[in-house]
């Protein structure tokens, strides 16, 4: 029988640097590994732990490529390996977007920090067929011009037709001649017809929880709202019990999980 | 496992019963309850019984054994789940050839647990191979409780002392000897059929008495029943002081967490040995602060009281809304085990 617990190997193929505490991984995993978007792995580093991850890659293509910050002990192990090192690999765990419910539909793409590397994997799949989208927006805030990731590629995907790229920094700097405020701030004016979207967010608890409010304010249902939740997580497999918010595990039943699941729960957000 | 189609009872008398547990410590690893000497710890211990010196029947009229035994055995306090990237690479397979185990003797509020565990570990969109290997190599016979204690209370949270069907057979304390009803063709297979005879009328009467009398000291025991819609009392129990005052006197030891048979949570830890990596599976327990704590160091439950509060969101609110059932046996054993001695009953009373 298939044991759900052991991790297969990975390699890191290559790193690269997208802010001071951000780095993306490209990671080759042995044997075939494909997922949908907005499902994730739990990548192991060697006698140290696990974390789970979403890929910021394209969904069924290799290598994967992870868009990781360092808070912690994994990590910061994570971030002190080379390329070649070995890595081990459980998943893909969770439940994928409902694409087929985004279908027809303009979608609202929010992303605080790091939170826009599952969103940029979501962003291809959706890119990837887009005749069956009204249109996609993207509003990404950043903390910094230094702290925003995918620099480049967000100059290039707003080139693409039916594609909308808003971004903004709390905080700016000498260069920086963009917009200024949190990422509520560029919600002010919602793009999209709320009676037929979707919005789909990604970032810090706070960020998550003051998007969510003016989201609904604007008129969005809460079953339309779609967020990433971020629980500690052990097993991945929904039997562990850590990562459970009210009556959900988030790696069993998301970790996308809409407003209406979880508009009862006390502070649901970290 | 139930087969309403298969229901038998047979009776083996009292001097035969040696006989007969003799002949099963000789097919089985055969795990009996055990009456102990330890003062503070009045019930039985359930553990492996040996080729003689088997215990008087008596000792199935006794509540649920102290330790929790399908706990320890299904569900190991920590087990080894994975090795990873040794030379050849192999990861951990379950152990397939042990010989096949025999429990007689857990109780009604023994299987609870086993159907959370069943529920989280063996029937969503992942399986944990260990324990379903365990659980297809053991053979569990419950017992009926014809003495309930005041530290029991299975009639207050939906569950019978009077075994459950969902195993393999069950037995009952009659003045003739054992009454064995079975369930499953692996509880049919225990039955040697020159000491068993079919049970008469007269000895499921007695049966029947002696769960009356069984449920009317429960009921004497816990006369008020838990408020109605429990779960969402829960839920709408948000005061910070109602949760305060309730933990004050907790000392954080946890013991009613690890003693606690319907608690499932576990965490896995990796350490290097050799030129490999092993994962093991450890029990854990929602209490302790860094539980549900994220990488970057933020806290859901940061505060005690939080986390004392959420006991009661898992085992009455959100299993029940995930399984229709309360992750709580009865048994009472947290009860036993606090050094506080904190009663759930007197908290869920009041919510």
């Amino acid at each position: 029988m298939n044991n759900p617990f052991a991790p297969r190997p990975a390699r890191i193929l290559s790193i690269k640097d997208e802010t001071p505490n951000i780095k993306t991984f490209k990671i080759e995993p042995e044997g075939n590994f494909s997922f949908l978007a907005g499902q994730f792995a739990s990548l192991t580093i060697p006698g140290i732990g696990e974390a789970p991850f979403t890929p910021s890659s394209s969904p069924n293509r290799l290598p994967l490529e992870f868009t990781i910050m360092k808070v912690g002990r994994v990590t910061t192990t994570l971030f002190s390996l080379k390329e070649g090192s070995l890595l081990g690999i459980r998943g893909p765990f969770g439940k994928p977007y409902p694409l087929d419910k985004f279908e027809g539909k303009e979608v609202l793409i929010v992303g605080g920090g790091v939170g826009l590397a599952p969103l940029r994997s979501l962003f291809l799949a959706l890119t990837s067929n887009i005749n069956k989208y009204k249109k996609i927006y993207i509003r990404y805030g950043a903390r910094t011009p230094k702290d925003i990731v995918y620099k480049e590629e967000l100059k290039e995907w707003s080139e693409i037709k039916r594609c909308d790229i808003l971004l903004t920094v709390d905080v700016g700097d000498a260069l920086w001649k963009g917009r200024v405020g949190v990422v509520t701030t560029i919600l002010d004016k919602i793009p999209c017809n709320v009676k037929n979207s979707v919005a789909v967010v990604c970032g810090p608890p706070i960020m998550m929880k003051f998007v969510t409010y003016r989201l609904l304010e604007a008129g969005f249902p809460g079953s339309a709202i779609y967020l990433s939740m971020e629980k500690n997580m052990s097993c991945g497999i929904g039997m562990c019990g850590h990562c459970r918010v009210g009556r959900y595990f988030v790696c069993r039943d998301g970790p996308v999980l809409t407003w209406e699941d979880i508009k009862d729960i006390e502070d649901p957000f970290v | 496992m139930y087969n309403s189609s298969f229901m038998s009872l047979y009776l083996i008398r009292t001097r035969n019963i040696s006989e007969w547990l003799s002949n099963l410590t000789e097919r089985f690893a055969t795990f009996l309850p055990q009456e102990n000497n330890v003062a503070a710890v009045s019930s039985p211990i359930l553990s492996r019984q040996s080729k003689n010196n088997f215990p008087s029947p008596e000792v199935f009229r006794r509540i649920r054994s102290f330790n929790p035994f399908l706990k320890d055995f299904l569900f190991p306090s920590q087990e080894r789940v994975a090795i990873y990237f040794q030379k050849e690479i192999e990861t951990q397979k379950p152990e397939a050839n042990k010989s096949p185990a025999l429990v007689i003797g857990v109780k009604g509020c023994d299987i609870r647990p086993l159907l959370v565990y069943q529920n989280m570990f063996s029937l969503k969109d992942f399986i944990d191979p260990f324990f379903q290997e365990r659980l297809s190599q053991t053979i569990i016979i419950t017992a009926d409780c014809p003495v309930p204690e005041t530290t029991c209370f299975c009639n207050l949270v939906g569950v019978s002392p009077h075994g459950a069907k969902e195993v393999d057979g069950n037995i009952s304390v009659i003045e003739e000897g054992l009454l064995l009803e079975v369930f499953t063709e692996k509880g049919k297979d225990l039955i040697k059929p020159e000491i068993f005879e079919s049970a008469q009328d007269r000895h499921l009467q007695e049966r029947k008495r002696n769960r009356e009398v069984a449920e009317n000291m429960l009921k004497e025991i816990n006369p008020r029943p838990l408020p109605d819609n429990l779960p969402k009392r829960i839920e709408a129990k948000k005061e910070k002081e109602f949760w305060e005052t309730k933990k004050k006197k907790c000392v954080e030891c946890f013991g009613c967490l690890y003693i606690c048979p319907t608690c499932f949570c576990f965490l896995l830890s990796d350490f290097p040995t050799d030129e490999r990596y092993e994962r093991l599976k450890s029990w854990d327990a929602c209490y302790m602060a860094s539980y549900a704590r994220v990488g970057g160091g933020l806290n859901p439950r940061p505060l005690f009281y939080q986390r004392f509060r959420n006991r009661f969101h898992c085992k009455f609110m959100n299993t029940y809304y995930d399984f229709n059932f309360f992750a709580c046996s009865g048994c009472g054993r947290c009860y036993k085990v606090c050094a506080a001695k904190i009663d759930l009953r007197d908290i869920l009373l009041e919510i």
